[in-house]
């Protein structure tokens, strides 16, 4: 997986050195504007560009082909690609838990929670593009995927409007603390990447080259 | 541990279009076989399923004792050279040897370098900007700087210049120095072929035609021009094939079914493949 990982990394190289300048300069007006939520927000859709043009090098230069004749194992291809969305999210994390202490409005525990959220959600949104990836290539999978968040966007407002949703998820955050909330979303996200990851692999398993 | 690098039994694979197989082929450690037939008649597929990058609908494929074309431990010896290098093109070599290095349990760094030196690539270029033959060169030192048992290569030669072809096939002759060692080369170009291969194996349409040693396959077919009414004197079993003209037809016939005194000439792999063809297509 690691030489998957450096393999990524030396054919993104002119992209990582224009992008993590941009973060950092997105993730520093975020501070400054104390508009914390940019940094989890920044962390995870850098990755969903990055793993989608690495997935993209691949399907050009037929690397699949040339990886799968070699002792390299489909889950291994599949791990790797989430590599950025890990790196990203840990970054986001642990600038988040950093910024929370330094503000000291939270809870240790409650930070934590957060921070481990921030990781998921950013590992969660490039694990959900994946198989559409690597079932349809880059660039129909990641129209696949924006329509299918669009959908799921269109539903929830639906829902919203039709079952007082909102109020209900309102009530819900009075009747349990926080910390109870982030365990819950950060279970669901562990949830749906290991469902993510695992249907990538089967997709992988199954394609041929 | 048998003495068999690879054995295909029964080997099927289904297309919409097309069927590969049923294939049976075995090749011996220690030679080098030609894989020949024309464009679509079933090299490359047979070469993936080989690598386990196709899914067989039917059949057994085993290669270095090992039935499972997906075992990770058997990919580690083997050597693989596609006809391009498909590796994404902002790479450097140094990047790819880097992977490469992560990759195989015996990747020889130093051994590797002494290819990149020979063939003189340049290190800070990016893939995308090597020529073909670079390309090439590059792919044959990744597949043999890992130890690897069995050489795999599907076109590799084809596109390139005699120069960089006569290179290529001295690395093929030198690898082969290591009697436990084995090729698999598919080319469109026969004479390279000719000069390294020890058995040809032919296939058309999905089928394998023959598999005989090179040596033998000169000895045991001759070419010889006829008139149409010298023809009518030939056993039909003797005749391979036939490409006829105005003055008569031009014949590939099987030595030890023609009459004694006649006059034949060598075939080339290439007359061979093709007289083949041509009788096949005439039933």
């Amino acid at each position: 997986m690691k030489a998957l990982i450096l393999k990524d990394i030396a054919s993104l190289k002119k992209t990582l050195f224009l992008t993590i300048p941009i973060c950092l300069a997105i993730a520093a007006y975020g501070i400054y504007e104390n508009a914390l939520f940019m940094i989890p927000l920044i962390c995870a859709m850098i990755p969903l560009i990055l793993t989608s043009i690495a997935a993209g090098f691949d399907l050009k230069s037929n690397f699949e082909q040339f990886a799968f004749s070699m002792p390299i194992k489909k889950s291994s291809y599949v791990l790797s690609k989430l590599f950025f969305a890990f790196s990203f999210g840990l970054f986001g994390a642990i600038s988040f838990f950093v910024l929370l202490s330094l503000k000291n409005q939270s809870s240790l525990e409650n930070m934590l929670l957060i921070a481990l959220v921030t990781l998921l959600l950013s590992v969660l949104i490039s694990a959900i593009q994946l198989p559409f990836i690597l079932k349809y290539g880059a660039e129909k999978g990641r129209l696949i995927m924006v329509i299918t968040y669009f959908l799921i966007f269109a539903l929830s407002t639906l829902l919203k409007e039709k079952s007082a949703f909102l109020s209900k998820l309102m009530e819900l955050s009075t009747k349990y603390s926080l910390l109870m909330i982030l365990a819950g979303v950060g279970l669901i996200s562990l949830l749906l990447i290991g469902i993510a990851i695992k249907s990538s692999i089967v997709i992988m398993e199954k394609k041929e080259f | 541990m048998t003495k068999t690098a690879i054995e295909i039994k029964g080997l099927v694979k289904r297309f919409h279009n097309f069927q590969l197989g049923p294939l049976n082929l075995s090749i011996p450690k220690g030679t080098i076989v030609g894989y020949i037939g024309q464009n679509g008649a079933g090299k490359s597929t047979t070469i993936k399923l080989l690598l386990g990058l196709l899914h067989k609908d039917a059949g057994e494929i085993r290669i270095l004792d090992e039935d499972n074309p997906n075992s990770v431990r058997l990919k580690d010896r083997l050597g693989v050279v596609f006809d391009d290098l498909f590796v994404p093109e902002e790479m450097t070599l140094v990047d790819l040897e880097k992977f490469c290095r992560r990759v195989y349990s015996n990747w020889e760094r130093d051994l590797f370098y002494s290819f990149i030196e020979r063939f003189k690539l340049p290190a800070k270029k990016i893939i995308k900007n090597y020529s073909r033959g670079m390309k090439m060169k590059l792919s044959m030192a990744v597949a043999l700087s890992h130890n690897a048992e069995v050489l795999i290569l599907d076109e590799a030669t084809s596109g390139l210049d005699p120069i960089v072809r006569e290179e290529i096939l001295d690395l093929l002759l030198e690898f082969m120095q290591d009697e436990e060692h084995t090729i698999l080369i598919s080319s469109h170009i026969l004479s390279d072929l000719e000069k390294v291969a020890d058995y040809i194996a032919f296939i058309h349409d999905g089928r394998v035609l023959f598999v005989e040693a090179k040596d033998d396959l000169k000895e045991n077919y001759g070419l010889c021009t006829l008139s149409n009414e010298e023809v009518k004197d030939i056993d039909e079993d003797a005749i391979v094939g036939r490409r006829v003209h105005s003055f008569g037809q031009e014949l590939l016939l099987k030595k030890n079914l023609v009459p004694a005194g006649l006059k034949l000439e060598k075939p080339s792999i290439e007359d061979i493949m093709i007289y083949f063809i041509k009788g096949v297509e005439s039933k």
